[in-house]
């Protein structure tokens, strides 16, 4: 298989693809966004988390991206959740995370309100840790796909496609996504515990802690790997309420619970109906 | 004409080094002033910046846009790749 790693997951592309490119875009990405770099610009605005800044075209580019997520999903994927990350215990690279420690206390996750985005200008109103890892790498697999022209991209269960493509799902399924992005959202990859508690990385805003959802996988297939990862997300922390939101929002969704009993929305239905997923 | 003390002179220099820290934290004062001014939303119709692909608005449907086209995989053919989750 054609790939590397990156964003700390394999990012795979078809055979005989390019990988220069893309290699150099996911690892461009991954130094400006991520809270594990020490020199990243999203740390720099981190390390004076109230008032104004000036951030770099780019990086104004994904907050908006991040902000539009939030908006769209009534705050449910927001950028404003670093804090609450930061506090469940999530405060380095994933590899390096001691698998226990002292309990956490929930932090309240500020309302993406208090960001306000005008060119490269940022004004919070109150103090905000940002994570944008809820779209830096939906997005840049989208970015990832344009760049190839034609084919596939696939970054730790972020899928964008221009051709039919076979993939395998939670549970051990297959669909075939015909074009544009599949995303899956889980709770049982990163996860570590405090104070003996189970933690995850997919934050409930309401709560401040790891999300209770009684899903473990969602997925979600929309027109772009980005939106599909946002509504993945949303559509987990949603919890029983997930598919009918899905349906509401004419996209297909296929819900994994803690027991591996499989639920889908509607439109997954119509798509794949039942038995017929290999 | 007196020539000035050395007291006079230093009252001069410290009434000039009032009104220069004076210009300078009014001129701060105002550029901050239309900095937030400029960030504020209601300043402005949309709170999204210019440079960013985004759709800048609320209506989710637009955002979502629908799902993209799935269907059955053959029975006989292996995944090409896992959507797994991270």
């Amino acid at each position: 298989m054609n790939g590397f790693r990156s964003m700390g997951c394999d990012v795979l592309l078809p055979d005989g693809a390019p990988l220069d490119g893309v290699h150099a875009l996911f690892d461009a990405r991954d130094r400006r966004f991520s809270r594990f770099h020490d020199s990243s610009e999203l740390n720099s605005v981190n390390a004076n988390p109230r008032g104004a800044a000036l951030v770099s075209e780019e990086f104004a580019s994904m907050l908006s991206l991040a902000l539009d997520a939030a908006r769209a999903t009534g705050g449910l994927v927001t950028p404003a959740v670093g804090g609450a990350l930061i506090a469940a215990g999530y405060d380095r690279d994933f590899p390096r995370l001691p698998l226990d420690g002292v309990a956490v206390e929930p932090a309240r996750v500020p309302f993406f309100q208090s960001l306000t985005l005008r060119g490269v200008a940022l004004l919070r109103t109150e103090p905000v840790i940002l994570d944008l890892n809820g779209v830096v790498k939906g997005q840049t697999v989208d970015d990832a796909l344009e760049l190839l022209g034609h084919g596939w991209v696939s970054a730790g269960g972020d899928i964008a496609t221009t051709v039919p493509l076979v993939v395998g799902l939670p549970g051990g399924d297959t669909i075939t996504l015909e074009r544009g992005g599949l995303a899956t959202s889980s709770v049982t990859k990163r996860a570590w515990r405090r104070g003996g508690v189970r933690q995850h990385h997919l934050i409930d805003p309401e709560t401040g802690l790891p999300s209770c959802s009684p899903w473990s996988e969602v997925t979600v297939a929309a027109q772009s790997c980005y939106v599909a990862d946002v509504a993945a997300k949303a559509a987990l922390l949603l919890g029983r309420a997930g598919p009918s939101w899905l349906d509401r929002r004419r996209l297909a969704g296929r819900f994994v619970d803690h027991d591996g009993r499989v639920t889908v929305s509607e439109r997954w239905l119509q798509a794949v109906p039942a038995g017929q997923a290999a | 004409m007196a020539t000035p003390s050395r007291m006079q002179l230093a009252r001069r220099r410290l009434k000039v080094a009032r009104y220069s820290i004076g210009a300078v934290a009014l001129s701060a004062f105002a550029a901050f002033g239309l900095v937030v001014r400029d960030a504020h939303p209601a300043t402005h119709s949309t709170a999204t910046t210019a440079v960013a692909p985004s759709t800048t608005n609320n209506d989710s449907s637009t955002f979502f846009g629908g799902s993209a086209s799935i269907s059955p995989a053959p029975q006989t053919v292996a995944p090409q790749t896992q959507s797994s989750g991270s």
